[in-house]
C-alpha cells in the first residue's frame, strides 16, 4: 500500500506534475508550452535551452505573468530530476540587503553545477527592491562569476535596476496576460477541479485577476471552497473581503475636512488587513469616480493618484504620501 | 550685588508672571499633599512659582536638584528622611525636586523608581519640575502624580515685566528693543533678566547691544521647535531648529506630520502635506542611492517649506505625539501568527513573503487540513486561522 503511494508520488514527478494542494503550485506550468500569454519570449528561452548556453536574463513585468514558471521550467528542463541542486532561488524583497548579494550568492556561484553542464543558474525574485549598493555588488559578481553561473534576475520596473546590470542582461517585458489566455486557465482549472464557471464570473475574474494569474487562481481557489458552482456574486464576495470597504468611507471622510479621522481610518484599515498603500492607492483610484463630486474634481483627484502612486514606486513612505493623497481631498 | 534674577525673585504668588490658573491648581493639591510634576519650557517660572508659594503659605522648601547625585541611595536617604522628619520649628515643608527628566541614567540609576515608589507615601507636598513630561524615565512616576502645565510666558507679560526691571535699575530701553530680546530668547524669562544683567552699569540698552549677547545655544524640546517651525515668523533660523533638540529626524517628521491638522486647514494642510511626501521622496533616494546630501533637501521642506505656510500668528497649540509608531507595534504583534503562515506558504508558492501577506485574505480562505499540512502549520497557527 505504501509502496504504492510511492511509486505514484514517484510517476507524479517524474511527469513533471504536482501533488499540491495549493492551486497556484499544482497548475504551475511545467513545460514550455504550458506557459501562456508569453510566446515569443518563450520561444527565444526554450532556444537557449536547447544550445545549452545562454545570457543573463532579466525578466521585467507585473505579477502573476509567469516569470517565476518560466525560471522553473528552464531549470528542470536544462538540469532534469536534480534540477534543485544547480538552480537557487532567492527573493530579494525579503532579504534586500547586500548581505545575501556577499554571502548567498557568492557562496552559490563560485562552485562549479553538479553534473555535466556548463553553469548554474541564479534566480534573483523582486529585484527590483534591492539597493543600490546591492545592485552594484551584484554587478561585479555577475562578471566574476560568469563561467560557473547564469542570473535571471526578475522585477515589475526594469526602470529601477542600474543600468550596468540592464547593459549585461537579455531584457524580456512580460505582459499582463490576455483574456484568451486567461480563458484557457480557467477552463482547465475547471475541468480538473470539477467546478461550474458562468460565462459572465469569466468576464468578472479577467476584469478583477487583471492578467494576473497568481491572483486569478487564489481568487478561484477561494470560491472553490465554497462553492463548486461559481457565479459572480460568489467571486465579488470573496474579492470585497479581500478589498476594505472602509475606503469609500475614508475617502468621505476627507472631502468634508475630517482629515485627522481619515487618516487615522486609513492607518487602522492599512494595519488591520495588512495592506501596502499601493493596494490602498489602486481602490482609492477606482473609488474616485464613484464621489459625489464634479468631474474636474475627479480627474484632478486621479491625476494627484497618479503622481502619488509614482512616488511610492519611486520607493517613498507609504503612510506619507496616502496623507498627502487625502489631504489634497479637503476642501 | 544681587544678581538681578535673584533681586525681581517674586516673593508671593501674586508677582508671579502669567500661570494665574496653574497656581490655584497648585495650591489646591499642595494642601492636599498630593503630589505634582509641574512642566513647561525652560524660564517660565516653575522652581519661584515653588518658593513663591511656600512664602505664601509659610512653609519651607527642601530642594534637591541636579546639583547632587540622585541615585536610589541618595534619594532615599534624602527624600525618605526627610518625609518622615518633622520640619524645624514645625513649620510646613515642601519637597521640590527639581528637573526630574534630568535624572542622568548611569549616575542617577534607580533614583526615578525610588522616588516614584517614596512619594505616595509622603507626609508632606511633594513638587517635581520638569521640561519634558513626555521623557519614558517619568513613565511610572506619573502615574502617581497630577500634571500641571506652565505655558510659555505672553511676549506682553514679559516685556512689561523687563521694563518694571528696566525702569527699577534706571535702565534706558525701547519697547522694541525688549521685544526683540524677549523673541530671541524664546519667551525664556529668565534669560531676558540674565541679559539685562549686562547693561546694568551701561544705562541703555539699544538694538545693537543685542548682537552683542550672542545666541543662547540650548537643548530645545520639540514643542518649542514645532511652535518655531509652524509659527515663527522673524528673528530666529528656522533652518537649524531641530539641529538643538533631543530627537533624530525621523522623529521630528513624525511630530510635524501629527500635528500639521492641528496648523493649517484646507489649502495649507495639501501644501503642507505635499513638503513632507517630498521629504519621503528624499528619503527614499537616500536610502536607495546611499546619498546621504538628500539630507539638506529633507531638512529644509521640513522647516522653511512647513514655516512658508504660518498666517503671522503666535497662539498657543497644543502638539500632540504621534500614536503611528504604537499602532504599527501592536498590529506587529497581532499579526506574528498571520506573517509566520505566510512565510511557509511564501516558500512553497515561490513568491516573497510580502506578496504573500498581501495574498492572505485569499489564502486563508483555502488552507483547509489537506494545505495546513502541506505547509506543516503547527497547532498554534491552526488554531489562529480557525479564529481568524
Amino acid at each position: 500500500m505504501n509502496q504504492t503511494y510511492i511509486n505514484i508520488k514517484c510517476f507524479m514527478a517524474k511527469m513533471g506534475g504536482n501533488e499540491s494542494k495549493i492551486w497556484i503550485e499544482k497548475f504551475r506550468p511545467q513545460t514550455f508550452e504550458d506557459i501562456k500569454g508569453q510566446d515569443k519570449i518563450v520561444e527565444r528561452v526554450k532556444a537557449f535551452v536547447e544550445l545549452k548556453n545562454m545570457p543573463h536574463l532579466l525578466f521585467a513585468g507585473y505579477s502573476g505573468t509567469g516569470k517565476t514558471s518560466l525560471s522553473l521550467v528552464v531549470a528542470k528542463k536544462l538540469y532534469g530530476e536534480n534540477w534543485k541542486s544547480n538552480f537557487l532561488e532567492t527573493n530579494a524583497s525579503d532579504d534586500r540587503g547586500i548581505d545575501v548579494v556577499r554571502n548567498t550568492i557568492k557562496d552559490f556561484a563560485r562552485t562549479k553545477a553538479i553534473g555535466d553542464f556548463p553553469f548554474k543558474i541564479i534566480y534573483l525574485d523582486e529585484c527590483d527592491s534591492l539597493t543600490k549598493e546591492a545592485q552594484q555588488a551584484l554587478r561585479r559578481t555577475m562578471e566574476t562569476y560568469s563561467n560557473t553561473c547564469r542570473f535571471i534576475l526578475s522585477c515589475n520596473f526594469s526602470s529601477k535596476i542600474i543600468d550596468p546590470i540592464q547593459s549585461r542582461c537579455t531584457v524580456f517585458r512580460f505582459k499582463p496576460l490576455a483574456k484568451e489566455e486567461i480563458k484557457k486557465i480557467i477552463d482547465k482549472i475547471a475541468k480538473e477541479e470539477g467546478l461550474k464557471i458562468s460565462n459572465s464570473a469569466i468576464d468578472s475574474l479577467y476584469e478583477i485577476s487583471e492578467g494576473d494569474c497568481r491572483k486569478l487562481e487564489n481568487i478561484l481557489q477561494s470560491c472553490a471552497s465554497i462553492s463548486k458552482n461559481i457565479d459572480d456574486k460568489l467571486i465579488y464576495d470573496i474579492v470585497s473581503q479581500a478589498k476594505p470597504k472602509e475606503i469609500k468611507e475614508i475617502l468621505e471622510l476627507a472631502l468634508n475636512s475630517e482629515f485627522v479621522k481619515a487618516r487615522n481610518k486609513l492607518l487602522d484599515v492599512m494595519l488591520k488587513h495588512g495592506l501596502s498603500g499601493l493596494d490602498i492607492i489602486k481602490q482609492i483610484q477606482k473609488e474616485i469616480w464613484n464621489l459625489d463630486i464634479d468631474q474636474t474634481k475627479k480627474v484632478d483627484l486621479v491625476d494627484k493618484c497618479g503622481e502619488i502612486e509614482f512616488r511610492m514606486v519611486e520607493g517613498s513612505d507609504e503612510y506619507v504620501q496616502l496623507e498627502a493623497l487625502l489631504a489634497s481631498f479637503s476642501k | 550685588m544681587k544678581l538681578l534674577t535673584e533681586k525681581y525673585k517674586p516673593a508671593n504668588l501674586k508677582e508671579v508672571v502669567g500661570q494665574e490658573k496653574q497656581l490655584k491648581e497648585l495650591l489646591k493639591h499642595v494642601k492636599e499633599k498630593t503630589p505634582v510634576i509641574i512642566w513647561g519650557s525652560v524660564g517660565n517660572g516653575k522652581t519661584c512659582s515653588v518658593y513663591a508659594l511656600a512664602n505664601d503659605i509659610g512653609y519651607e522648601v527642601f530642594e534637591i536638584n541636579s546639583s547632587e547625585i540622585r541615585n536610589k541611595e541618595n534619594i532615599e536617604r534624602i527624600v525618605g528622611n526627610s518625609l518622615k522628619q518633622e520640619s524645624l520649628f514645625s513649620k510646613g515643608k515642601i519637597i521640590l525636586i527639581d528637573e526630574v527628566d534630568n535624572f542622568s541614567g548611569v549616575k542617577d540609576r534607580g533614583g526615578i523608581q525610588v522616588l516614584a515608589k517614596l512619594i505616595s507615601k509622603a507626609k508632606f507636598p511633594v513638587i517635581m519640575t520638569a521640561n519634558d513630561p513626555y521623557d519614558k524615565k517619568l513613565n511610572d512616576l506619573k502615574k502617581k502624580c497630577q500634571l500641571i502645565k506652565f505655558d510659555d510666558l505672553k511676549n506682553y507679560d514679559i516685556v512689561n515685566f523687563l521694563s518694571y526691571i528696566c525702569s527699577k535699575e534706571g535702565i534706558y530701553a525701547k519697547r522694541e528693543v525688549l521685544e526683540d530680546l524677549v523673541k530671541s530668547n524664546r519667551n525664556d524669562l529668565r534669560a531676558c533678566i540674565n541679559d539685562i544683567q549686562v547693561f546694568v552699569n551701561k544705562k541703555e540698552i539699544t538694538l545693537n547691544d543685542l548682537d552683542l549677547l550672542g545666541k543662547r545655544k540650548k537643548e530645545e524640546t520639540i514643542f518649542n521647535s514645532l511652535s518655531i517651525v509652524f509659527q515663527e515668523d522673524k528673528g530666529i533660523n528656522v533652518l537649524n531648529v531641530f539641529e538643538d533638540v533631543n530627537a533624530n529626524l525621523d522623529e521630528c517628521f513624525l511630530w510635524i506630520e501629527e500635528n500639521i491638522p492641528l496648523e493649517h486647514k484646507g489649502e495649507k494642510l495639501r501644501k503642507a502635506f505635499d513638503y513632507l511626501s517630498r521629504v519621503k521622496v528624499y528619503d527614499g533616494r537616500i536610502k536607495r542611492w546611499q546619498y546621504w546630501r538628500f539630507l539638506v533637501y529633507m531638512n529644509a521642506l521640513m522647516t522653511i517649506g512647513i514655516n512658508s505656510l504660518k498666517d503671522g500668528n503666535m497662539r498657543f497649540v497644543n502638539y500632540k505625539r504621534s500614536m503611528k509608531p504604537l499602532k504599527i507595534w501592536q498590529a506587529n504583534i497581532k499579526n506574528a501568527k498571520k506573517k509566520s503562515i505566510a512565510e511557509k506558504m511564501a516558500d512553497k508558492v515561490h513568491t516573497s513573503v510580502k506578496q504573500s501577506i498581501k495574498n492572505f485574505e485569499y489564502y486563508k480562505n483555502f488552507i483547509d487540513k489537506d494545505v495546513s499540512n502541506e505547509l506543516e502549520l503547527n497547532d498554534d497557527e491552526i488554531s489562529w486561522l480557525n479564529n481568524f
